[in-house]
């Protein structure tokens, strides 16, 4: 229980902190909040649900218990959390530039999807410290092409947002080969 | 429905106590699914949008999925292990679950119950610990499953998960469980109907006629050969001669069960079988423990029977000829055709039926006509009224109608038939007519 606590409040301040401030994003921003938040909603529902004892149907079910039961499937089978996660980062690229916003952004959505992944098993939460360092190096990493980000790029023209990425992903590289891993 | 004779001959199959190795097929986890779509997204946003900002949200996804590695087991050996192989309706059964070979990898286990089985909450699901797996790597687990509807079935399967530690990869394999006989749970019941004359074996029931019971019934005179310990003093002061007390003999009798299985009308567990078989048990159990021998016949397309017999290892015989269909049978419905054995002569017939099937109306008849003592207790689960309309009204009425003739018709007989939904105490119907004996005479 307290594992989907921690999915829906993270959930919640990752859509939260993509869409502030939302005067900034357009007509596209009302309803991406809209999809975020019902992808967050839904995968919280989805985990909630996921250990429910289904009853047992007769073979001739009523019409509302067949809907019940597709509803229930279908909270089950579609990937929430990635549309979820899809539709914040699409929020983000509607507001200008804002490196250091999108740096935690990044953070909040990886800690939401390692939280979803912790409340999905019933494994001991022992069993994943093994993978503390790797999310160490990773959020060193993640610092790392944010400062690169925020550099100010010297050109001007066409391919200076280019060369900005291949600056960016050039760093990434470069750190994850340098890991200790 | 209820097993046939060929289930006797078929082989049970493996039991799954043996340790059973399983290869693993390892797939790509869910959770590495969300984070490279995480990572997809940030790469194409980025150059979308010409924003590398958006690279540092590729990034711990990315290092996440490519960096992490290590050995992973092809195999594993699982050994289930059932508290018991025989349970009554309702009841639970737990499953230990050992799991040896997984290495340092996460195992969780999670019971699937298959049709006639219910999930326990809480226990349906948990993960494998190291620490109660005997201290060689072994993780250990205990799941249980309630038994919902009599028959012998697989009650469900384990689904066995591995992860490794970072949980990029996954996978699923199942096991059987092993057969479980789960057997109707017998009706409360303690009212047994009596005949007036009961066969000259020593029971508990008091007979008419005198014996060697506890029950006193009268006093007599003095004859030579009577014991003296037997001498009413009293009444030998108050006549003036020799008077003996006099007892009842006690003795037992032949019950036979008689279960219409030519129509199974109701809800999945609670069908008119499913009320004549937990019925028919309650019954047996009140009998075979007043020391009576207390046999069953099915009534269906063809009859089976099992001849009376006495004694717990008796109600364990019925519970097997319900469950797995060890007992006689003979092609055809027809009763004269049953062996004397199945069918003793004066024995008291109590039959549970939905009344639905003339033949099986027909055959109460005969059997009343050839003098057995009959009761039949009506297992229609009807339920309230669904008509709505005046024409089904009339329809229903009319139905209604047709099965009160078949009662009064069974009365006139000396056949008495007494109503009971499967969810009352048996005892309740039956006793009311123990008082007035099974078989009225007409």
């Amino acid at each position: 229980m307290r594992g989907t606590l921690a999915v829906a409040l993270l959930g919640a301040a990752t859509t939260v902190w993509s869409s502030v401030p939302l005067g900034g994003t357009g007509w596209p921003g009302g309803p991406l909040v809209v999809i975020a938040a019902l992808c967050v909603v839904a995968g919280v529902v989805r985990l909630t649900q996921k250990d429910r004892v289904r009853e047992e149907r007769g073979l001739f079910a009523g019409g509302l218990a067949s809907l019940a039961d597709w509803a229930d499937r279908l909270l089950q089978s579609l990937p929430w959390e990635t549309g979820a996660a899809i539709s914040i980062l699409v929020l983000e690229t509607l507001h200008r530039s804002r490196p250091w916003h999108t740096g935690l952004l990044a953070v909040l959505v990886v800690c939401y999807l390692l939280a979803v992944n912790r409340a999905e098993s019933a494994v001991p939460s022992a069993v994943f410290r093994g993978q503390a360092r790797m999310l160490a190096t990773s959020a060193g990493l993640l610092v790392l092409v944010t400062g690169v980000a925020m550099v100010p790029s010297a050109r001007t023209g066409a391919l200076s947002g280019w060369l900005d990425i291949l600056a960016a992903l050039a760093a990434m590289a470069a750190g994850g080969l340098a890991l200790p891993v | 429905m209820l097993a046939s004779p060929e289930a006797e001959a078929r082989p049970r199959p493996l039991s799954s106590t043996v340790p059973l190795r399983l290869e693993l097929g390892w797939t790509v986890s869910r959770h590495a699914r969300r984070l490279f779509d995480l990572a997809l997204a940030g790469l194409a946003l980025a150059v979308v949008t010409r924003r590398p900002e958006l690279v540092a949200v590729a990034a711990p996804a990315l290092v996440l999925l490519f960096v992490w590695r290590g050995p992973r087991p092809r195999a594993i050996e699982v050994r289930v292990r059932p508290s018991a192989t025989r349970a009554y309706e309702g009841e639970q059964i737990a499953f230990e679950v050992t799991v040896s070979g997984q290495g340092d990898h996460a195992v969780e286990l999670v019971l699937h119950p298959t049709d006639g089985a219910r999930a326990v909450r809480g226990a349906d699901r948990a993960a494998a610990d190291r620490a109660a797996g005997g201290g060689n790597g072994a993780g250990q687990a205990t799941l249980a499953l309630e038994l919902a509807r009599w028959g012998r079935r697989r009650p469900g399967s384990l689904e066995v998960s591995l992860w490794d530690r970072a949980r990029m990869f996954e996978c699923h394999t199942f096991v059987l469980l092993a057969e479980v006989d789960c057997y109707p749970l017998p009706a409360r019941h303690n009212a047994a109907v009596v005949r007036g004359r009961l066969a000259n074996r020593v029971g508990d029931h008091v007979s008419r006629s005198s014996g060697d019971g506890t029950e006193f019934s009268g006093v007599r005179e003095y004859v030579a050969g009577d014991r003296q310990r037997s001498i009413n003093w009293a009444a030998t002061t108050r006549r003036g001669r020799l008077q003996v007390n006099t007892f009842a003999a006690e003795r037992s009798q032949d019950v036979v069960l008689l279960v219409d299985a030519t129509s199974d009308i109701g809800e999945l567990g609670a069908t008119s079988v499913d009320h004549s078989l937990r019925g028919a048990l309650g019954v047996a159990r009140t009998y075979l423990d007043a020391r009576d021998r207390v046999g069953l016949v099915f009534f269906g397309a063809r009859m089976r029977w099992l001849a009376p017999g006495m004694g717990e290892r008796q109600f364990f015989r019925l519970l097997d000829a319900i469950v797995v269909g060890r007992a006689g049978w003979s092609s055809g419905n027809d009763i004269t055709r049953l062996p004397r054995a199945a069918l003793p002569p004066g024995a008291a017939v109590i039959a549970f039926s939905p009344l639905l099937d003339a033949r099986f109306v027909e055959t109460l008849r005969d059997l009343r006509q050839r003098s057995f003592a009959v009761l039949v207790v009506e297992v229609l689960p009807t339920g309230a009224s669904r008509a709505r309309r005046g024409l089904d009204r009339l329809a229903e009425r009319i139905w209604q109608m047709e099965r009160q003739a078949i009662r009064f018709s069974l009365g006139e007989l000396g056949v008495t038939v007494v109503r009971w939904d499967g969810a009352d105490v048996l005892a309740l119907p039956v006793d009311r007519r123990a008082r007035q004996g099974a078989g009225r005479r007409r």
